[in-house]
Protein backbone atom coordinates (compact mmCIF):
# COMPACT_ATOMS: atom_id res chain seq x y z
CA UNK A 1 0.00 0.00 0.00
CA UNK A 2 2.95 2.45 0.56
CA UNK A 3 3.86 4.43 -2.69
CA UNK A 4 7.87 5.01 -2.61
CA UNK A 5 9.27 8.27 -3.46
CA UNK A 6 10.16 8.71 -7.00
CA UNK A 7 6.61 8.13 -8.28
CA UNK A 8 4.11 10.27 -8.12
CA UNK A 9 3.68 13.43 -10.15
CA UNK A 10 4.49 16.93 -8.02
CA UNK A 11 0.31 18.03 -7.73
CA UNK A 12 -0.38 14.87 -6.31
CA UNK A 13 1.90 15.15 -3.68
CA UNK A 14 1.71 18.91 -3.14
CA UNK A 15 -2.00 18.23 -3.00
CA UNK A 16 -1.56 15.19 -0.48
CA UNK A 17 0.43 17.16 2.10
CA UNK A 18 -1.61 19.98 1.97
CA UNK A 19 -4.69 17.45 3.07
CA UNK A 20 -2.89 15.33 5.29
CA UNK A 21 -1.72 18.67 6.93
CA UNK A 22 -5.03 20.41 7.71
CA UNK A 23 -6.73 16.75 8.49
CA UNK A 24 -4.04 16.44 11.26
CA UNK A 25 -4.31 20.28 12.17
CA UNK A 26 -7.91 19.33 12.54
CA UNK A 27 -7.29 16.31 14.46
CA UNK A 28 -4.95 17.23 16.87
CA UNK A 29 -7.80 19.81 17.73
CA UNK A 30 -9.86 17.12 18.84
CA UNK A 31 -6.96 15.10 20.73
CA UNK A 32 -7.36 16.39 24.23
CA UNK A 33 -4.03 15.07 26.80
CA UNK A 34 -6.72 12.78 28.03
CA UNK A 35 -6.93 11.09 24.85
CA UNK A 36 -3.08 10.94 24.05
CA UNK A 37 -2.71 7.24 25.57
CA UNK A 38 -5.65 6.29 23.84
CA UNK A 39 -4.78 7.38 20.59
CA UNK A 40 -0.98 5.93 20.67
CA UNK A 41 -2.34 2.89 21.73
CA UNK A 42 -4.18 2.52 17.89
CA UNK A 43 -1.13 3.96 16.65
CA UNK A 44 0.98 1.61 17.76
CA UNK A 45 -1.89 -1.25 16.40
CA UNK A 46 -1.50 0.17 13.72
CA UNK A 47 2.43 -0.27 13.30
CA UNK A 48 2.40 -3.66 15.00
CA UNK A 49 -0.27 -4.74 12.40
CA UNK A 50 1.97 -3.95 9.74
CA UNK A 51 4.11 -6.41 11.04
CA UNK A 52 2.14 -9.11 11.22
CA UNK A 53 1.39 -11.02 8.36
CA UNK A 54 -1.47 -13.56 7.84
CA UNK A 55 -1.95 -16.07 5.14
CA UNK A 56 -4.31 -15.48 2.41
CA UNK A 57 -4.47 -17.85 -0.86
CA UNK A 58 -1.18 -18.57 -1.54
CA UNK A 59 0.41 -15.73 -0.51
CA UNK A 60 0.84 -13.42 3.00
CA UNK A 61 -0.95 -9.81 3.61
CA UNK A 62 -0.72 -7.66 6.74
CA UNK A 63 -3.75 -5.51 8.12
CA UNK A 64 -4.18 -2.02 7.83
CA UNK A 65 -6.72 -1.56 10.50
CA UNK A 66 -7.81 2.14 9.40
CA UNK A 67 -11.58 1.46 9.64
CA UNK A 68 -11.46 -0.10 13.35
CA UNK A 69 -9.33 3.31 13.71
CA UNK A 70 -11.74 5.05 11.93
CA UNK A 71 -14.88 3.62 14.44
CA UNK A 72 -13.26 4.45 17.59
CA UNK A 73 -11.13 7.81 16.70
CA UNK A 74 -12.80 9.73 13.99
CA UNK A 75 -10.77 12.60 12.88
CA UNK A 76 -8.06 11.61 15.38
CA UNK A 77 -7.32 9.37 12.71
CA UNK A 78 -4.97 11.37 10.69
CA UNK A 79 -2.10 12.13 13.44
CA UNK A 80 -2.83 8.60 14.34
CA UNK A 81 -1.96 7.23 11.45
CA UNK A 82 0.89 10.18 10.49
CA UNK A 83 2.80 9.53 13.53
CA UNK A 84 2.90 5.28 12.56
CA UNK A 85 3.79 6.30 8.85
CA UNK A 86 6.38 9.02 10.17
CA UNK A 87 7.95 6.17 12.09
CA UNK A 88 7.73 3.94 9.91
CA UNK A 89 9.50 5.59 6.85
CA UNK A 90 11.95 7.04 9.13
CA UNK A 91 12.92 3.53 11.07
CA UNK A 92 12.23 1.09 8.25
CA UNK A 93 12.81 2.81 5.14
CA UNK A 94 8.64 2.05 4.23
CA UNK A 95 7.46 4.71 1.87
CA UNK A 96 9.24 7.90 1.38
CA UNK A 97 9.19 10.88 2.84
CA UNK A 98 7.76 13.55 0.51
CA UNK A 99 5.36 10.62 -0.54
CA UNK A 100 4.08 10.80 3.47
CA UNK A 101 1.50 13.10 2.85
CA UNK A 102 -0.37 10.98 0.14
CA UNK A 103 0.38 7.55 2.10
CA UNK A 104 -1.21 8.68 5.31
CA UNK A 105 -4.44 10.78 3.55
CA UNK A 106 -4.69 7.30 1.36
CA UNK A 107 -5.16 5.37 4.40
CA UNK A 108 -6.70 8.42 6.84
CA UNK A 109 -9.44 9.97 5.03
CA UNK A 110 -11.13 6.64 4.33
CA UNK A 111 -10.61 5.99 8.24
CA UNK A 112 -12.69 9.12 9.00
CA UNK A 113 -15.32 8.91 6.10
CA UNK A 114 -15.84 5.46 7.10
CA UNK A 115 -16.11 6.51 11.14
CA UNK A 116 -18.15 9.75 10.10
CA UNK A 117 -20.96 6.97 8.06
CA UNK A 118 -20.51 4.23 10.54
CA UNK A 119 -20.79 5.53 13.66
CA UNK A 120 -24.18 6.94 14.20
CA UNK A 121 -25.23 3.64 13.21
CA UNK A 122 -23.04 1.66 15.70
CA UNK A 123 -26.14 0.67 18.27
CA UNK A 124 -28.66 -0.39 15.39
CA UNK A 125 -26.89 -2.94 13.53
CA UNK A 126 -24.93 -6.68 15.00
CA UNK A 127 -21.00 -5.96 15.32
CA UNK A 128 -20.02 -8.59 13.37
CA UNK A 129 -21.60 -6.23 10.35
CA UNK A 130 -20.37 -3.18 11.56
CA UNK A 131 -16.94 -4.19 11.95
CA UNK A 132 -16.96 -5.62 8.69
CA UNK A 133 -18.25 -2.70 6.71
CA UNK A 134 -15.56 -0.76 8.82
CA UNK A 135 -12.99 -2.52 7.86
CA UNK A 136 -13.34 -3.78 4.27
CA UNK A 137 -15.18 -0.42 3.43
CA UNK A 138 -12.28 1.44 4.41
CA UNK A 139 -9.48 -1.17 2.50
CA UNK A 140 -11.65 -0.46 -0.40
CA UNK A 141 -11.45 3.28 -0.25
CA UNK A 142 -7.99 3.00 0.11
CA UNK A 143 -7.19 1.02 -2.58
CA UNK A 144 -9.10 3.32 -4.74
CA UNK A 145 -7.23 6.18 -3.37
CA UNK A 146 -4.31 4.56 -3.91
CA UNK A 147 -5.19 3.87 -7.51
CA UNK A 148 -6.29 6.97 -8.18
CA UNK A 149 -3.08 8.53 -6.87
CA UNK A 150 -1.30 6.60 -9.35
CA UNK A 151 -3.69 7.23 -11.98
CA UNK A 152 -3.54 11.38 -11.78
CA UNK A 153 0.27 10.82 -11.64
CA UNK A 154 0.21 9.73 -15.66
CA UNK A 155 -0.41 7.43 -17.87
CA UNK A 156 2.47 5.26 -17.36
CA UNK A 157 0.90 4.20 -13.99
CA UNK A 158 -2.49 3.01 -15.26
CA UNK A 159 -1.81 -0.62 -15.67
CA UNK A 160 -0.27 -0.56 -12.57
CA UNK A 161 -3.52 1.35 -11.03
CA UNK A 162 -5.48 -0.85 -12.40
CA UNK A 163 -3.67 -4.08 -10.67
CA UNK A 164 -3.69 -2.18 -7.55
CA UNK A 165 -7.07 -1.99 -7.44
CA UNK A 166 -8.11 -5.69 -7.91
CA UNK A 167 -5.04 -7.00 -6.00
CA UNK A 168 -6.72 -5.13 -3.26
CA UNK A 169 -10.45 -6.49 -3.30
CA UNK A 170 -9.27 -9.57 -1.33
CA UNK A 171 -7.18 -7.92 0.97
CA UNK A 172 -10.39 -5.53 1.71
CA UNK A 173 -12.74 -8.82 2.22
CA UNK A 174 -9.96 -10.54 5.00
CA UNK A 175 -9.53 -6.88 6.52
CA UNK A 176 -13.65 -6.89 6.89
CA UNK A 177 -14.03 -10.25 8.03
CA UNK A 178 -11.28 -9.79 10.89
CA UNK A 179 -12.22 -6.47 11.88
CA UNK A 180 -16.08 -8.12 12.36
CA UNK A 181 -14.62 -10.43 14.94
CA UNK A 182 -12.36 -7.48 16.95
CA UNK A 183 -15.56 -5.62 16.61
CA UNK A 184 -17.36 -8.69 18.27
CA UNK A 185 -14.81 -9.13 20.78
CA UNK A 186 -14.69 -5.46 21.69
CA UNK A 187 -18.61 -5.64 22.01
CA UNK A 188 -18.85 -8.42 24.02
CA UNK A 189 -15.76 -7.77 26.45
CA UNK A 190 -15.50 -3.87 27.06
CA UNK A 191 -18.23 -2.07 24.96
CA UNK A 192 -17.28 1.20 26.01
CA UNK A 193 -14.52 1.23 23.93
CA UNK A 194 -16.66 1.52 21.15
CA UNK A 195 -18.69 4.59 22.49
CA UNK A 196 -15.45 6.43 22.01
CA UNK A 197 -12.34 6.47 23.59
CA UNK A 198 -11.89 8.50 27.33
CA UNK A 199 -10.36 7.40 30.33
CA UNK A 200 -12.53 5.64 33.26
CA UNK A 201 -11.35 8.65 35.65
CA UNK B 1 13.21 -5.56 13.24
CA UNK B 2 11.48 -4.02 15.49
CA UNK B 3 14.61 -3.02 18.09
CA UNK B 4 15.26 -0.56 15.07
CA UNK B 5 12.95 1.67 16.20
CA UNK B 6 13.02 0.85 20.21
CA UNK B 7 16.74 0.53 21.27
CA UNK B 8 18.00 3.46 22.21
CA UNK B 9 21.01 4.92 19.88
CA UNK B 10 23.76 7.94 20.19
CA UNK B 11 25.28 9.52 17.12
CA UNK B 12 28.29 8.23 16.37
CA UNK B 13 31.74 10.58 16.27
CA UNK B 14 32.34 9.70 12.95
CA UNK B 15 29.00 11.19 11.31
CA UNK B 16 28.38 14.44 10.25
CA UNK B 17 28.47 16.80 13.13
CA UNK B 18 24.65 18.10 12.45
CA UNK B 19 22.01 17.84 15.38
CA UNK B 20 19.11 15.66 14.90
CA UNK B 21 16.25 18.58 14.46
CA UNK B 22 18.82 20.20 11.64
CA UNK B 23 18.93 16.66 9.99
CA UNK B 24 15.47 16.17 9.93
CA UNK B 25 15.15 19.54 7.52
CA UNK B 26 18.16 18.06 5.71
CA UNK B 27 16.32 14.77 4.88
CA UNK B 28 13.21 16.48 3.92
CA UNK B 29 15.05 19.14 1.73
CA UNK B 30 17.49 16.45 0.23
CA UNK B 31 14.38 14.20 -0.33
CA UNK B 32 12.24 17.09 -2.55
CA UNK B 33 15.44 18.35 -4.50
CA UNK B 34 15.64 14.28 -5.61
CA UNK B 35 12.11 13.90 -6.26
CA UNK B 36 11.49 16.95 -8.33
CA UNK B 37 14.75 16.64 -10.41
CA UNK B 38 14.20 15.15 -13.70
CA UNK B 39 18.17 14.87 -14.84
CA UNK B 40 20.19 12.15 -14.52
CA UNK B 41 23.34 14.37 -13.98
CA UNK B 42 21.39 15.44 -10.67
CA UNK B 43 20.54 12.11 -9.93
CA UNK B 44 23.91 11.01 -10.19
CA UNK B 45 25.76 13.89 -8.06
CA UNK B 46 22.85 13.32 -5.36
CA UNK B 47 23.79 9.43 -5.24
CA UNK B 48 27.47 11.12 -4.58
CA UNK B 49 26.45 12.91 -2.45
CA UNK B 50 24.19 10.28 -0.25
CA UNK B 51 27.03 7.90 -0.38
CA UNK B 52 29.56 10.28 1.21
CA UNK B 53 26.51 10.65 4.17
CA UNK B 54 26.15 7.09 4.64
CA UNK B 55 29.80 6.43 4.80
CA UNK B 56 30.11 8.95 7.41
CA UNK B 57 27.37 6.88 9.15
CA UNK B 58 28.02 3.82 11.31
CA UNK B 59 25.94 1.68 8.88
CA UNK B 60 27.50 -1.54 7.76
CA UNK B 61 27.07 -2.41 4.29
CA UNK B 62 25.19 -6.18 5.10
CA UNK B 63 22.85 -3.86 7.12
CA UNK B 64 22.18 -1.09 4.59
CA UNK B 65 21.91 -3.13 1.67
CA UNK B 66 19.68 -5.59 3.72
CA UNK B 67 16.91 -2.63 3.98
CA UNK B 68 17.16 -1.30 0.41
CA UNK B 69 16.48 -4.70 -0.95
CA UNK B 70 13.62 -5.35 1.49
CA UNK B 71 12.14 -1.79 -0.10
CA UNK B 72 13.27 -2.22 -3.45
CA UNK B 73 11.22 -5.14 -3.70
CA UNK B 74 8.01 -3.41 -3.12
CA UNK B 75 9.04 -0.45 -5.62
CA UNK B 76 9.73 -2.92 -8.28
CA UNK B 77 6.12 -3.94 -8.00
CA UNK B 78 4.82 -0.46 -8.65
CA UNK B 79 7.42 0.34 -11.18
CA UNK B 80 7.16 -3.17 -12.84
CA UNK B 81 4.54 -2.52 -15.40
CA UNK B 82 6.03 0.98 -16.56
CA UNK B 83 8.06 -0.45 -19.52
CA UNK B 84 5.16 -1.59 -21.36
CA UNK B 85 2.82 1.37 -20.32
CA UNK B 86 5.21 4.56 -21.62
CA UNK B 87 4.80 4.48 -25.77
CA UNK B 88 8.62 4.58 -27.52
CA UNK B 89 11.44 2.48 -28.93
CA UNK B 90 10.60 -0.85 -28.74
CA UNK B 91 13.05 -3.19 -26.15
CA UNK B 92 11.80 -6.42 -26.07
CA UNK B 93 8.53 -8.10 -25.51
CA UNK B 94 6.92 -10.86 -23.80
CA UNK B 95 3.77 -12.42 -24.69
CA UNK B 96 2.67 -9.80 -27.04
CA UNK B 97 3.62 -7.00 -24.53
CA UNK B 98 6.20 -4.79 -25.73
CA UNK B 99 8.33 -2.87 -23.37
CA UNK B 100 9.77 0.52 -24.04
CA UNK B 101 13.49 2.31 -24.13
CA UNK B 102 11.51 5.48 -22.60
CA UNK B 103 9.14 3.26 -20.15
CA UNK B 104 12.70 1.31 -18.94
CA UNK B 105 14.38 4.53 -18.48
CA UNK B 106 11.76 5.92 -16.60
CA UNK B 107 10.99 2.97 -13.86
CA UNK B 108 14.64 2.91 -13.49
CA UNK B 109 14.63 6.59 -12.71
CA UNK B 110 12.38 5.83 -10.10
CA UNK B 111 14.05 2.98 -8.45
CA UNK B 112 16.85 5.16 -8.21
CA UNK B 113 14.97 8.34 -6.71
CA UNK B 114 13.07 5.74 -4.51
CA UNK B 115 17.21 4.04 -3.19
CA UNK B 116 18.83 8.08 -2.80
CA UNK B 117 15.59 8.82 -0.39
CA UNK B 118 16.10 5.69 1.63
CA UNK B 119 19.98 5.97 1.60
CA UNK B 120 19.54 9.32 2.85
CA UNK B 121 17.21 8.62 5.81
CA UNK B 122 19.44 5.77 6.80
CA UNK B 123 22.21 7.78 7.15
CA UNK B 124 20.89 10.66 8.47
CA UNK B 125 18.86 9.20 11.03
CA UNK B 126 21.57 6.77 12.24
CA UNK B 127 21.74 7.42 16.02
CA UNK B 128 18.74 9.62 16.25
CA UNK B 129 16.30 7.26 18.30
CA UNK B 130 12.36 7.53 17.77
CA UNK B 131 12.30 9.49 21.12
CA UNK B 132 15.17 11.93 20.25
CA UNK B 133 12.67 12.29 16.88
CA UNK B 134 9.83 13.40 18.94
CA UNK B 135 12.28 16.32 20.53
CA UNK B 136 13.35 17.22 17.15
CA UNK B 137 10.17 17.78 15.93
CA UNK B 138 9.04 19.97 18.84
CA UNK B 139 11.92 22.10 18.18
CA UNK B 140 11.41 22.12 14.86
CA UNK B 141 7.52 23.94 15.82
CA UNK B 142 5.80 20.92 15.45
CA UNK B 143 2.78 20.88 18.04
CA UNK B 144 4.02 19.60 21.06
CA UNK B 145 0.48 17.01 21.60
CA UNK B 146 2.18 15.75 18.04
CA UNK B 147 5.38 14.63 19.45
CA UNK B 148 3.89 13.27 22.70
CA UNK B 149 1.87 11.02 20.45
CA UNK B 150 4.79 9.99 18.75
CA UNK B 151 6.90 9.23 21.97
CA UNK B 152 3.56 7.46 23.54
CA UNK B 153 3.07 4.98 20.16
CA UNK B 154 7.25 4.42 20.24
CA UNK B 155 6.52 3.09 23.83
CA UNK B 156 3.10 1.47 22.95
CA UNK B 157 4.44 -0.42 19.77
CA UNK B 158 7.57 -2.29 21.99
CA UNK B 159 4.32 -3.03 24.75
CA UNK B 160 2.24 -4.36 22.11
CA UNK B 161 4.63 -6.22 20.34
CA UNK B 162 5.48 -8.26 23.58
CA UNK B 163 1.92 -8.92 24.38
CA UNK B 164 0.79 -10.18 20.79
CA UNK B 165 4.18 -12.83 20.79
CA UNK B 166 3.01 -13.97 23.73
CA UNK B 167 -0.92 -14.29 23.21
CA UNK B 168 0.21 -16.25 19.67
CA UNK B 169 2.41 -18.21 22.12
CA UNK B 170 -0.21 -19.23 23.67
CA UNK B 171 -2.11 -20.14 20.69
CA UNK B 172 0.40 -22.18 19.09
CA UNK B 173 0.82 -24.39 22.15
CA UNK B 174 -2.94 -25.21 22.33
CA UNK B 175 -1.80 -26.50 18.41
CA UNK B 176 -3.12 -23.54 16.41
CA UNK B 177 -1.86 -22.81 12.97
CA UNK B 178 -2.31 -20.47 10.63
CA UNK B 179 -4.46 -21.59 7.14
CA UNK B 180 -6.84 -19.80 5.18
CA UNK B 181 -9.72 -21.08 7.17
CA UNK B 182 -12.59 -19.04 8.49
CA UNK B 183 -11.24 -20.11 12.18
CA UNK B 184 -7.86 -19.00 11.29
CA UNK B 185 -9.54 -15.38 10.88
CA UNK B 186 -11.54 -15.93 14.04
CA UNK B 187 -8.99 -16.56 15.67
CA UNK B 188 -6.90 -13.57 14.37
CA UNK B 189 -9.74 -11.29 15.26
CA UNK B 190 -10.10 -12.30 18.71
CA UNK B 191 -6.47 -11.87 19.07
CA UNK B 192 -6.08 -8.65 17.95
CA UNK B 193 -9.72 -7.45 19.69
CA UNK B 194 -8.15 -9.32 23.22
CA UNK B 195 -4.95 -7.00 22.37
CA UNK B 196 -6.65 -3.84 21.81
CA UNK B 197 -9.03 -4.72 25.10
CA UNK B 198 -5.53 -5.47 27.44
CA UNK B 199 -3.96 -2.04 25.99
CA UNK B 200 -6.93 0.61 26.00
CA UNK B 201 -6.97 -0.79 29.97
CA UNK B 202 -2.75 -0.29 30.11
CA UNK B 203 -3.09 3.22 28.57
CA UNK B 204 -5.69 3.64 31.08
CA UNK B 205 -3.73 2.46 33.85
CA UNK B 206 -0.77 4.76 32.80
CA UNK B 207 -2.22 7.91 32.18
CA UNK B 208 -4.07 7.90 35.62
CA UNK B 209 -0.31 6.95 37.12
CA UNK B 210 1.29 9.84 35.54
CA UNK B 211 -1.65 12.06 36.60
CA UNK B 212 -0.72 11.17 39.92
CA UNK B 213 3.07 11.76 39.12
CA UNK B 214 1.99 14.77 38.49
CA UNK B 215 2.25 15.21 34.44
CA UNK B 216 1.55 18.03 32.70
CA UNK B 217 1.88 17.53 28.82
CA UNK B 218 4.97 17.64 28.65
CA UNK B 219 8.20 15.51 29.34
CA UNK B 220 10.77 17.18 31.30
CA UNK B 221 14.38 17.02 29.98
CA UNK B 222 17.88 18.15 30.95
CA UNK B 223 19.41 18.02 28.29
CA UNK B 224 19.01 21.06 26.55
CA UNK B 225 22.08 21.42 23.93
CA UNK B 226 22.12 24.63 22.59
CA UNK B 227 23.38 24.34 18.38
CA UNK B 228 27.01 25.37 17.71
CA UNK B 229 28.22 27.64 15.23
CA UNK B 230 29.82 24.45 14.19
CA UNK B 231 26.76 22.91 14.06
CA UNK B 232 25.06 25.62 11.93
CA UNK B 233 28.27 26.47 9.82
CA UNK B 234 27.83 22.69 8.68
CA UNK B 235 23.96 22.74 8.12
CA UNK B 236 24.61 25.43 6.05
CA UNK B 237 27.56 24.04 4.08
CA UNK B 238 24.75 21.05 3.49
CA UNK B 239 21.69 22.66 2.38
CA UNK B 240 24.04 24.53 0.06
CA UNK B 241 25.10 21.53 -1.54
CA UNK B 242 21.64 20.67 -1.88
CA UNK B 243 20.79 23.37 -3.61
CA UNK B 244 23.85 23.44 -5.72
CA UNK B 245 22.83 19.99 -6.94
CA UNK B 246 19.44 20.58 -7.68
CA UNK B 247 20.21 23.48 -9.59
CA UNK B 248 22.33 21.19 -12.64
CA UNK B 249 18.31 19.84 -13.17
CA UNK B 250 16.88 23.50 -13.71
CA UNK B 251 17.86 23.34 -17.38
CA UNK B 252 15.81 19.84 -18.27
CA UNK B 253 12.42 21.77 -16.70
CA UNK B 254 10.97 23.00 -19.55
CA UNK B 255 9.52 25.98 -18.56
Amino acid sequence: MHIADGVLSTPVLVAGIAMTLAGTILGLKKLDDDKIPFAAVLSACFFVASLIHLPLGPSSVHLIFNGLIGLLLGWLAFPVMLVALILQAMFFGFGGIVVLGVNCLNIALPAVMVGALLRPMRHHIPAQLLGFLAGSGAVLLTGIMVSLSLYLSGEAFSKTANVVFWGNLPLSLLEGVISGFIIVLINQVKPEILKGVHSNV
Amino acid sequence: MIETLLAPKIISEKSIPIPPKLRVVLIVCLAMGTVLSTSWLTLWLFIALVVYLWWRSDLTVKQTIKRLLAMDCLILFTVALIPFSVPGEPLFSILSFTATKEGGLMALMILFKANIVMLTVMALCEGVDALTLGKALVELGVSRRFALLMQFTVRYIGLLYLEFHRLRQSMRVRGFKARNSMHTWRCYGYLFGMLLVRSFDRADRISQAMKCRGFRGHFLSHEHLPVTKREYAHFAAYLSLICLIFCTSLSSFNV
